[in-house]
């Protein structure tokens, strides 16, 4: 008797942890500051890093606790990681997401346990669950450098195209972008298309095999700095200086390389004020219950070429 | 003792049943045929050209017509340097009161103007039309698209109208699209039927829309502003 008490007890334990689990806001244990979580996919990369400092950063000037992770774009990491800070009882997460797709479940486990999550950089392909979406126009982003990119090379010539990682949306974006553009003149002709995965290093390489297939190239557009950087480093240590490389992000590095005179141009991604303006909608719905804004949130992307390089840093406008 | 275990066993079996089935019940779950959902997958594949097609003529010609202003008077109130450089905080207020103001803080304006074709080039793809601006003499200098190409990251006409949003596409790809179609349209409908060269010295009348990008910027490069036209005719005399 005894025993079968016990076994109702353990059910309606179960079933009233379900219940606080599936409906409920969470309580913090504790009355201090409310924590926020801010994930990115990598910290080594400068963008992903700066916005995790940034939105951290931010939300701590705020008043909240911050717990920073990152998912190496991995969205089973990404979705333990929502369940652990679901657990720990955060009031919201800032996320820069690992996958358009993929990352629908997660911010509709968040959204059900009462945090809200605050997307930037990369959309998802709902709407409705996630409390905004703060996404760098990387379609204008992509639009604007390849007509620069078309313009410097005089509407014609080969070109090579090193494209992101496979599972970030917007290295489908980019270079669908590119192509939308560059695609519409007959006398651009693309003589190798290779994913260097965002990497320096792996664009390195993967430009020293290229020019040794394709020497008769004028130009290479990358998916972003790095890779960009990695291509000119190949292109240098061959004496190529005559072919023409862009990249896309506008780090610290990239308008380093534009002021030597070896980067022609990149795209400068609106990084700290994404970054911003995620802890702030975060902290105005922790407040009110309301972002006041659409879900949805386009930033504009700005060109950067030797006429403007030196006006930039650390992905903003220098004050 | 070998009770007792089974008993933790049943416990444990009816614990996580009813953990189940309080979850699903929670959240729920319909099971969809893989066709069904390859069938919608299609049916939302989204054509940009199609998309455009449809409002071109009934919708955003009209409201560019109506809500066009004087390009003037636009002119005439920014506080432009003789550099032709200005700071964003100048143009606000002129873009509350005859443009829009995006949340990616670009600001769009419908125009509509009459001038003389001072220069017309066409050595690009990107051609232009300069015109020299009725009513207006300052550093700003006023190009129109003269084709056969506009540039893709135009997005003036899409932004200008104000009923075609972000928040309504899928992703930001068809959200862009959109605006190259609509630049696709002006280039056959309005630039093609005309011979840019021999615009050169007439007095034209046009309708349009431009763009200038303030967001990240620190000051704001006012020596040229390119519009997009969606009407464009030779003025007779008179």
């Amino acid at each position: 008797m005894k025993q079968r008490f016990r076994a109702l007890m353990v059910v309606v334990m179960v079933l009233a942890a379900a219940t606080a689990f599936a409906g409920g806001q969470q309580q913090s244990a504790t009355d201090g500051p409310k924590t926020i979580g801010v994930i990115v996919p990598a910290v080594e990369n400068p963008f992903f890093g700066a916005m995790q400092e940034i939105a951290g950063d931010k939300a701590e000037e705020l008043g909240y606790r911050t717990i920073r992770l990152v998912h190496n774009d991995d969205a089973t990491t990404q979705m333990q990681q929502f369940e652990s800070l679901i657990s720990q009882g955060v009031a919201a997460i800032i996320l820069d997401n690992a996958g358009a797709d993929a990352t629908v479940a997660a911010v509709r486990r968040a959204r059900d346990a009462g945090v809200g999550v605050f997307l930037v950089d990369r959309e998802i392909t709902q709407e409705g669950i996630a409390q905004a979406q703060i996404v760098s126009n990387n379609y204008q982003g992509a639009t604007i450098l390849a007509e620069y990119f078309v313009q410097l090379m005089g509407e014609r010539g080969n070109y090579v195209e090193l494209t992101g990682r496979d599972t970030d949306t917007n290295a489908h974006v980019r270079s669908r972008g590119y192509h939308d553009v560059i695609d519409q003149f007959a006398q651009m002709r693309m003589v190798a298309q290779q994913t260097a995965n965002w990497s320096q290093t792996e664009a390195f390489r993967v430009m020293e095999t290229i020019l040794q297939q394709h020497p008769d190239i004028q130009g290479v557009i990358a998916g972003n700095d790095t890779m960009a950087l990695g291509a000119q480093a190949a292109l240098l240590a061959a004496g190529r200086r005559d072919v023409i490389v862009v990249g896309f992000d506008g780090s610290d590095d990239a308008i380093q390389s534009i002021l030597r005179g070896e980067l022609k141009a990149t795209a400068l991604q609106p990084v700290a004020e994404m970054a911003i303006q995620a802890a702030m909608q975060a902290d105005r719905w922790i407040r009110t219950g309301s972002t006041d804004m659409p879900e949805k949130q386009s930033i504009d992307m700005v060109l950067i070429t030797p006429a403007n390089a030196d006006q930039f840093e650390r992905f903003a406008p220098k004050r | 003792m070998a009770r007792a275990g089974r008993m933790k066993k049943r416990v444990l079996g009816t614990s996580v049943l009813v953990l189940i089935i309080a979850l699903s019940a929670r959240f729920g779950f319909t099971v969809v045929p893989i066709e069904q959902v390859t069938e919608q997958r299609l049916a939302e594949a989204f054509d940009a050209a199609t998309f455009v097609d449809e409002m071109w003529e009934s919708r955003i010609l009209p409201a560019i017509d109506e809500a066009a202003v004087d390009l003037s008077l636009v002119l005439n109130e920014w506080a432009v340097g003789s550099d032709g450089f200005a700071v964003t905080d100048d143009l606000i207020e002129t873009a509350q009161r005859y443009g829009v103001i995006t949340t990616g803080q670009a600001h769009i304006y419908l125009v509509t103007a009459t001038g003389t074709v001072t220069a017309v080039n066409t050595e690009t793809s990107l051609g232009t039309i300069t015109v020299d601006i009725d009513g207006y003499q300052g550093p700003v200098s006023v190009v129109l698209f003269a084709g056969p190409r506009i540039p893709s990251d135009d997005s003036s006409i899409r932004d200008g109208v104000q009923f075609i949003q972000f928040g309504d596409f899928r992703d930001q790809t068809e959200y862009g699209r959109v605006a190259g179609e609509i630049n696709r349209r002006v280039v056959r409908d309005v630039l093609e039927p005309i011979s840019a060269p021999d615009l050169l010295g007439q007095r034209i009348r046009f309708t349009g829309s431009f763009t200038v990008r303030t967001f990240n910027l620190v000051r704001i490069d006012l020596n040229q502003i390119r519009v997009i036209a969606t009407r464009l005719s030779v003025e007779s005399d008179g």
